[in-house]
């Protein structure tokens, strides 16, 4: 059964802790996690890989549905292999 | 910051809590830091993600510029007074205003630029780090970046 959305009107510190904790433990394990999920898009969340998804709708949908606001949650495209993207 | 090997080496990004009150838009981003961009704009899959009202922003801005990203155009839409909240390296809380921040949306629907558009991340750009006289120092060898004033 899916859990209530989690409502977000505005943020704490603790949301903001999380996030960073998040985003550095993505940082570390990138590598890896970009090989078991390549060209995917993937939702991290303490510390775990949650949800992947080719599309970013989709990986909306499946985050909703473990009652995860995607707004809330670090989402990160991993990218192809050898990629070399000049912005 | 953080700093992530990404698109062909190590790159500096930054966390921060987005809020955009006149469109009801908050959520997390992780912005390239990227000091060859002039403008900082939110990539088409995080405007996506934050459910960023097009429809409201095309109301306000009928004929948006077109921004040239990885290869790709983009409408860019501005959204004004958008604040910009983040936690120094001892966790205290900071927060920026910009405006505009500028929201991406593709000009072509085909599947090759849905699909190349995923790989393009948010953007924090020079007019953030010229507003607030921030310096980036990134240590390549150490894998460390910050900003810092002067």
């Amino acid at each position: 059964m899916a859990m209530k959305e989690e409502k977000v009107d505005e943020i704490d510190e603790r949301m903001l802790e999380g996030f960073i904790i998040d985003s550095d433990w993505l940082a570390e394990n990138y590598e890896n996690i970009r090989t078991k999920h390549l060209e995917k898009f993937v939702a991290v969340k303490n510390k775990k890989v949650i949800a992947e998804s080719q599309s970013i709708g989709e990986l909306q949908e499946l985050l909703k549905k473990q009652g995860v606001d995607p707004r809330t949650t670090l989402v990160d495209f991993m990218l192809p292999k050898d990629t070399i993207l000049f912005l | 910051m953080v700093v992530k090997s990404y698109g062909g080496g190590p790159k500096p990004f930054a966390r921060v809590f987005l809020i955009a009150s006149k469109y009801r838009v908050l959520g997390f981003l992780h912005p390239f830091v990227d000091t060859g961009a002039p403008l900082t704009c939110l990539s088409s899959t995080d405007a996506e993600r934050l459910h960023v009202p097009f429809n409201v922003l095309s109301a306000h801005t009928p004929r948006p510029t077109v921004h040239y990203i990885g290869g790709l155009s983009f409408w860019a839409y501005p959204m004004e007074n958008v604040t910009l909240k983040t936690s120094d390296e001892d966790s205290k809380e900071e927060e920026f205003i910009l405006n505009p921040i500028y929201a991406l949306k593709l000009t072509k629907k085909d599947n090759e630029s849905i699909q190349r558009a995923r790989l393009i991340p948010s953007i924090l750009g020079m007019d953030f780090l010229t507003k607030y006289r921030f310096t980036l120092n990134f240590n390549l060898d150490k894998k460390i970046a910050n900003i810092t004033k002067p």
